[in-house]
């Protein structure tokens, strides 16, 4: 059998980064970043090459190693491990950007919401579900529950079916949820709701979420941290306002630059990059930035740039922060 | 000479049941030649409907109902389909919403563009077709070599690009985009935005940019146009409607819009959602979500006011702004 | 169930595929009520005079009698239900195992999809008359062996119809949302993914029957049918062989018009439902078309011209 070398895309690359308990992660980038890699590995949906992923000590990623076939998402054998999958999903869950795409049409809300208790054999009887997933829907804001109980997802909003998938990551009481660009296909004086929605289940519950996403202003709103990533790797990292207010790596800065204000009259010097986020396949050589980089210099090109620490929690990856 | 002057338009949609579908009512505003106008609104209001009336594009369920569409002193509605299509490209062209998706596969990006030259006889000949279209990938800075290729090799940000240079093959006077930049990333987003103001500015182009998108209109739009449930909420210069707004829902919605340089003010949000087509308000369209309405604001629809010359709003009451 | 709700509200805006439903059932409803329609019993004994047989369409004859003597329209009525009787069953079977594969192969994919595929493929190369002269000649003649022999080879395309679907459907986010919440892949295609594929399979079902139908009547009418049924097919064959020479037409033509209704009317039915389930395309969240969708209907477009006023 003949063998072709084949060209490896490093769709995410030595990221690290730690998030507490209850506490919000923004994950912001563009397409290529890698962003919502580090999401599906974090949740064990898909198997990493290398690194390890510690959630409340376990290594997720070796869980992942032996459950997931590669390229397949679970391939369930044995019972021990069926048992181990189910211990995990139930604690971390993920909410999808298109409420168009992630919901079945076929089922109505009822079943939506009940089929993870279903799946891991919650509640005993049909009262306890019901409950149960009553007290979900109520706390996604959709309520009185009875009045959406039997509805196909085709007749409901955007923002009712973005609360609806919500709803049935909650009815779990998962600790940690990943909400991979939520409010992004929603109408904008929608995404507030649903922003503040899961600022709420911190709140009030204790989840730790990671928030993807590519539009910075609406990380500003209620994240604690924000880590940017660029072509696989994080090229800052830090308290959100620190970031937003005074980015020190030149991407942060330019991102920040070009986030749309609701004013016309705040002129800002605007760093529109040239160009388009290079295809991963090929990483330029040196700092991955460097070629649209408007701070470049010679150096550049030839090394890449660790993280330098900023502040005491604030971190960039720049030879000249 | 004011470019393009909508008036009253209105336009319905034919149920199945035989009943009318009011998606757009009483629609009126000014364009004038390099100037842009920001249509903003959310789904279901009406504003894509609005657009399509303008070219006559719209399905076969659609009516319009009564209005005037005046193109340089001229009423497009009262031109028949042949004449119209005279007008389509060449006068009034379109950046359709989600076109960069919908570009043909297999045919390169430079032949797609001459065909729009070909079927609205632009240039003489095969060559002249190729350099033209050479020179419209230039304008909207694509390196022309590249319109060889097919679309799949062009990346998002590039294939809208290339969705304008057709647009603009015909060389119209008013350009319509809709919803140019939504599901492309941020930085892409400002390059397609940088490159419709030059464009604008260069070919003294009438532009209307149709979007969800508050950010969009603040950034490129010299006028904008709220639209609420089919009918225009509020219109004013970019600065009247983002700084002093008026309408309760332009409020809201201005409210709604996160900044980035106050990240943690009040994050509000509108309760409810648009109005259904089937199912409208008697009274002002947005009554059941407005915050500040009265008993006469959901039997009766509510005049526009001229609160300042050139800046008007439709509501009954006459309240000052709630911070 | 409210998929059958839809599809029925589907089909009554369109009359081709109203006429198809009203073919087969008009068949169903002989088939059923045969004892009480048909005039007299096909397998009755009955005494006949030489000038009896083939003799042409009379008063108590409405289609003439065949070669034995026997009422022609009695046979044609009875043998509604071998042909339904076989269109049904062989194409319930063929639906079946067409899924179950297709669902298999195309979910798991792998070598297991790869296994089922070439199979798949290695059945659909070899001619299905042929083979099933082959089958029925050696294993003897009867109505289950025909059933078998029909659904065993029909579900070949099915399998490739429902793997296709499988393919694409199981990229679709819901299906990873419903394995991110744990579900066992048994779960993941029951609940999830069967339910997309249903309406299509359900097309491809009715058209299936037609196609079993004939299957059976090119058997008999070839000689393999089941001696003790009288159907279509086996009319045909007789008719072939010994009507022809007499002109007989009232034996010949009937059950060649019956089998050519009845296909009719499930192809009418058949391609009107797959109209109606292909899968519409996806349409943008911010631009819902889907209501004007809604709208949509064949009236010539019109435009209310007003006198411009300055």
């Amino acid at each position: 059998m003949l063998r072709r070398p084949y060209k490896v895309v490093h769709a995410v690359d030595d990221v690290s980064f730690e998030v507490q308990r209850g506490e919000i992660l923004a994950l912001v980038g563009e397409s290529g970043s890698g962003k919502t890699t580090v999401g599906m590995n974090v949740l064990g949906l898909q198997v990493p090459t290398a690194g390890r992923i510690l959630f409340d000590h376990h290594d997720v990623a070796d869980w992942a190693r032996g459950n997931l076939v590669r390229g397949r998402t679970e391939d369930i054998a044995s019972k021990r491990r069926r048992e181990q999958v189910l211990a995990l999903r139930r604690r971390a869950q993920i909410i999808f950007q298109d409420p168009y795409e992630s919901l079945n049409p076929r089922q109505k809300v009822y079943e939506t919401v009940s089929e993870p208790l279903e799946i891991h054999g919650i509640g005993r009887t049909k009262e306890e579900k019901e409950a149960l997933v009553r007290k979900a829907l109520e706390g996604s804001g959709l309520a009185p529950a009875d009045h959406f109980w039997d509805r196909y997802p085709e007749r409901l909003s955007g923002g009712q079916r973005q609360r609806l998938v919500i709803a049935s990551a909650l009815v779990l009481e998962p600790e940690l949820l990943v909400a991979d660009e939520p409010v992004s296909m929603l109408d904008v004086s929608i995404r507030a709701e649903i922003l503040s929605l899961l600022n709420e289940l911190r709140e009030q519950r204790g989840i730790t979420i990671l928030y993807t996403t590519h539009d910075l202003a609406t990380a500003g709103i209620f994240t604690d941290r924000m880590a940017v990533m660029y072509l696989g790797r994080i090229v800052e990292l830090g308290p959100t306002e620190a970031v937003l207010s005074e980015p020190r790596h030149p991407y942060t800065q330019a991102l920040v630059s070009v986030v749309p204000a609701p004013n016309p009259r705040r002129r800002r010097k605007q760093v529109v990059l040239e160009g388009e986020v290079p295809n991963p396949i090929d990483l330029p050589t040196g700092c991955r930035f460097h070629p649209r980089c408007p701070q470049a210099k010679e150096e550049c090109s030839r090394i890449d740039p660790r993280p330098v620490p900023v502040s005491e929690d604030h971190q960039a990856a720049c030879l000249f922060v | 000479m004011t470019t393009l002057e909508v008036r009253n338009l209105s336009v319905s949609y034919l149920s199945e049941e035989g009943a009318l579908l009011n998606a757009a009512e009483d629609v009126s505003f000014q364009l004038n030649q390099g100037k842009s106008l920001g249509i903003v609104g959310e789904s279901g209001c009406g504003k894509t409907t609005v657009m399509m009336a303008l070219l006559r594009l719209l399905p076969d369920a659609g009516r319009i109902i009564q209005g005037q569409v005046i193109l340089e002193g001229e009423d497009l509605l009262r031109y028949s389909e042949a004449e119209m299509s005279a007008v389509r490209w060449s006068k009034i062209s379109i950046v359709f919403q989600g076109a960069m998706n919908a570009l043909n596969p297999v045919r390169t990006i430079e032949s797609q563009i001459a065909e729009t030259l070909r079927i609205h006889d632009v240039e003489k000949t095969k060559q002249r077709e190729r350099e033209r279209a050479g020179e419209l990938l230039e304008m909207v800075g694509i390196p022309p070599e590249r319109g060889r290729q097919y679309p799949h090799q062009y990346s998002g940000g590039m294939r809208q690009r290339a969705v304008i240079a057709m647009a603009l093959a015909c060389n119209p006077r008013v350009i319509i985009a809709d919803e140019p930049t939504t599901a492309l990333d941020v930085m892409i987003q400002a390059q397609i935005l940088k490159l419709l103001v030059r464009l604008q500015r260069e070919l003294n182009l009438a532009l209307i940019v149709v979007t969800h998108d508050l950010g969009v209109v603040a950034e490129i739009c010299d006028n904008v146009l709220v639209m609420y449930g089919g009918r225009v909420a509020e219109t004013g210069t970019g600065d009247a409607i983002f700084n002093d707004p008026q309408h309760p829902y332009t409020q809201r919605l201005l409210q709604a819009f996160p900044d980035i340089e106050n990240p943690h003010a009040e994050m509000v949000s509108i309760p409810g959602i648009p109005p259904r087509l089937d199912d409208l308000p008697p009274g002002c369209r947005f009554a059941p979500r407005c915050y500040v309405c009265g008993d006469r604001c959901h039997k009766e629809m509510p005049p526009m006011i001229e609160y300042k010359p050139g800046h008007l709003f439709a509501c009954h009451l006459d309240y000052r702004k709630i911070s | 169930m409210e998929l059958i709700k839809e599809i029925w509200l589907a089909f009554r805006r369109r009359p081709l595929g109203l006429l198809g439903v009203f073919m087969l059932f008009s068949i169903i409803f002989v088939a059923i009520f045969a004892p009480w329609l048909a005039p007299y019993d096909p397998d009755a004994d009955i005494d006949v005079e030489p000038q009896d047989l083939l003799a042409p369409p009379d008063a108590e004859h409405l289609l003439g009698r065949d070669d034995a003597g026997k009422d022609v329209l009695s046979q044609l009525i009875y043998g509604a239900r071998v042909s339904l009787t076989v269109g049904f069953v062989a194409s319930f079977m063929t639906i079946f195992i067409g899924t179950t594969v297709g669902l298999v192969a195309g979910y798991f994919g792998g070598r297991i999809g790869n296994a089922l595929m070439r199979l798949v493929d290695f059945l659909l190369v070899i001619p299905d008359l042929p083979l099933m002269l082959v089958f029925i000649s050696m294993w003897g003649r009867g109505l289950w062996k025909i059933i078998l022999v029909i659904g065993m080879l029909g579900w070949t395309s099915t399998a490739r119809l429902v793997r296709s679907q499988v393919l694409s459907i199981k990229e679709r986010q819901f299906v990873l949302r419903a394995k991110a919440l744990g579900a066992s892949n048994f779960r993941t295609i029951m609940r999830h993914i069967f339910p997309q594929v249903l309406p299509i399979i359900l097309a491809d079902g009715v058209l299936s029957i037609s196609g079993a139908i004939i299957a059976e009547s090119s058997l008999s009418f070839l000689g393999l049918g089941d001696p003790m049924l009288v159907s279509w097919g086996m009319m045909l064959n007789f008719a072939f062989e010994r009507a022809i020479s007499r002109m007989a037409w009232w034996f010949l033509l009937p059950p060649g018009f019956a089998i050519i209704w009845v296909s009719l009317g499930l192809v009418l039915m058949g391609s009107t439902l797959e109209e109606i389930v292909n899968p519409r395309l996806k349409t943008h969240h911010l631009f819902d078309p889907r209501r004007m969708l809604e709208l949509l209907r064949v009236i010539p477009p019109k435009v209310e011209r007003q006198e411009v006023t300055e």
